[in-house]
């Protein structure tokens, strides 16, 4: 595994850059989204389990990571139809699709601005949410001041503490929390845009084959399990006793379901 | 620094970059000053700031800065690098550059002072003497290692040096017109040298 490295590039779209971490070559391209407020560096350690068995590219979502802003008010659309061109500028045609979180509400929105070209669309962390519960997403309050302290960094940290319930998982709090920091000025924005697309309807009408996928201890599983039960035709895999953040707790177990829902691997190599 | 030389040299060499002007600040400038005198035929121009103009050992208080590196469970880490790094904001209107200092450190918190002690530990004072291309130096006025710069200008009485009145820390950041005005023109050899006073920009 370890000889699959992980590459860093951008994508030169109209009005700035989409950064990507990209891992293999094979001939099916799998398209990984990320959530609020990382980057593609959630996916770092799965990646290379990818990359053996397809060309895995993982985005950075425009306003994060190394992507640039869009222009104006960040919606889901819009966000979908920049990571779009950015596919296009690689010379990418038809693609299996990832997402997590708000990764999963661009790749819905991917998933039926290209329905031509998404073979699959596996996601997890659904914001399966009714009206009221998208409510308190949709006022951007922005992030707080800049202390003369940097205590504005340890909010951050603190706000994402959930990530790390045991010791062992502060590196991927750091993580997160660094990630925000390095868009701190806008690294709401997304979750606004979030707050104001209901997903339910736009599910329903993606046409590739779908999975959802949870980790039972994220806290979104609940959504997940709610967007599977409104959608019953579509596998669900529930991960028991597998905690938060996925792709970056369970790498080879991730990826393992992944490849072989886009028919990249017939067996099971990793057991949960 | 033998590591990062061979690191520079082959991302230059996979852009096809034969021939170079070179600015460097700080480590950086430590990293230049070397470059030129390991590939003086490539480097057309040295422009440096915070020059590391020291005796190896002399600087031993920089190395204390390095902490320990064990992620807390309250993020408290984020202050303790916030706080080693508070001088580069002496007034409020400079807290986006020190947290944008402070956010890259902790990109790379397990090894982010590395490059410091490798210029710590590296006499580059012969290199700076061995530049045979034309060399600018340039300081801001609060830099902590104006003094080390200025040291460099003295050895160098060739070398014009400016010093940016009034200006903070980190020029690139704090006065990117006025820096890269001042580039620009060494670039084309149209640099008007004060002479040994450092002038005043």
């Amino acid at each position: 595994m370890s000889e699959i490295r992980v590459r860093c590039g951008y994508a030169d779209v109209e009005e700035g850059q989409v950064h990507y971490r990209r891992a293999g070559n094979g001939r099916q391209v799998l398209v990984l989204l990320h959530p609020t407020p990382t980057s593609s560096r959630i996916y770092e350690r799965a990646l290379p389990h990818l990359g053996g068995d397809v060309t895995a590219i993982a985005f950075d979502t425009p306003g994060y990571g190394a992507s640039t802003r869009l222009p104006g008010p960040p919606t889901v659309p819009g966000f979908a139809v920049r990571i779009l061109k950015a596919i296009d500028t690689l010379g990418i045609d038809r693609f299996a699709l990832c997402g997590f979180a708000t990764g999963s509400t661009v790749a819905v929105a991917l998933a039926n601005c290209a329905r031509d070209r998404v073979t699959h669309l596996a996601l997890s962390g659904v914001p399966y949410w009714e009206p009221h519960e998208l409510e308190p997403f949709k006022t951007n309050l922005g992030p707080p001041e800049m202390g003369e302290n940097g205590e504005h960094m340890t909010r951050i940290w603190q706000s994402l503490r959930n990530m790390a319930p045991t010791p062992d998982l502060r590196p991927q709090l750091h993580m997160a929390a660094v990630e925000a920091l390095r868009v701190y000025d806008n690294c709401l924005d997304a979750l606004v845009a979030v707050g104001n697309y209901d997903i339910r309807p736009e599910l329903a009408t993606v046409t590739c084959p779908m999975m959802f996928i949870a980790a039972e201890g994220d806290k979104l599983s609940e959504f997940t399990a709610r967007a599977a039960k409104a959608l019953p035709h579509i596998p669900y895999v529930k991960l028991h006793g597998i905690r938060s953040q996925l792709p970056w707790t369970e790498p080879a177990l991730f990826a393992d379901h992944l490849l072989r829902f886009i028919g990249a691997r017939a067996e099971a190599r990793v057991s949960a | 620094m033998a590591a990062y030389l061979r690191g520079v040299t082959e991302a230059l060499d996979a852009l096809r970059v034969e021939r170079f002007a070179l600015y460097g600040f700080s480590t950086g400038a430590a990293l230049a000053m070397a470059l030129a005198r390991q590939m003086p035929q490539r480097v057309s121009h040295l422009i440096l700031s915070g020059v590391p103009y020291w005796a190896p050992g002399e600087i031993e208080q920089f190395k204390s800065q390095v902490g320990r590196r064990e992620l807390g469970e309250n993020g408290e880490y984020f202050i303790r690098v916030w706080q080693s790094m508070a001088y580069i904001a002496p007034t409020p209107d400079l807290r986006p550059q020190l947290h944008m200092a402070v956010v890259e450190a902790l990109r790379v918190y397990d090894h982010y002072l590395d490059g410091l002690i490798a210029v710590t530990d590296y006499d580059l004072r012969p290199e700076l003497a061995a530049a045979t291309c034309p060399v600018l130096l340039l300081s801001s006025a609060d830099d902590k290692l104006r003094p080390f710069t200025e040291r460099a200008a003295a050895a160098l009485p060739h070398a014009p040096y400016t010093m940016f009145a009034g200006s903070h820390s980190h020029l690139p950041w704090t006065a990117p017109v006025l820096f890269a005005d001042h580039v620009r023109a060494f670039m084309a050899d149209r640099y008007h040298d004060a002479g040994r006073a450092p002038r005043q920009a």
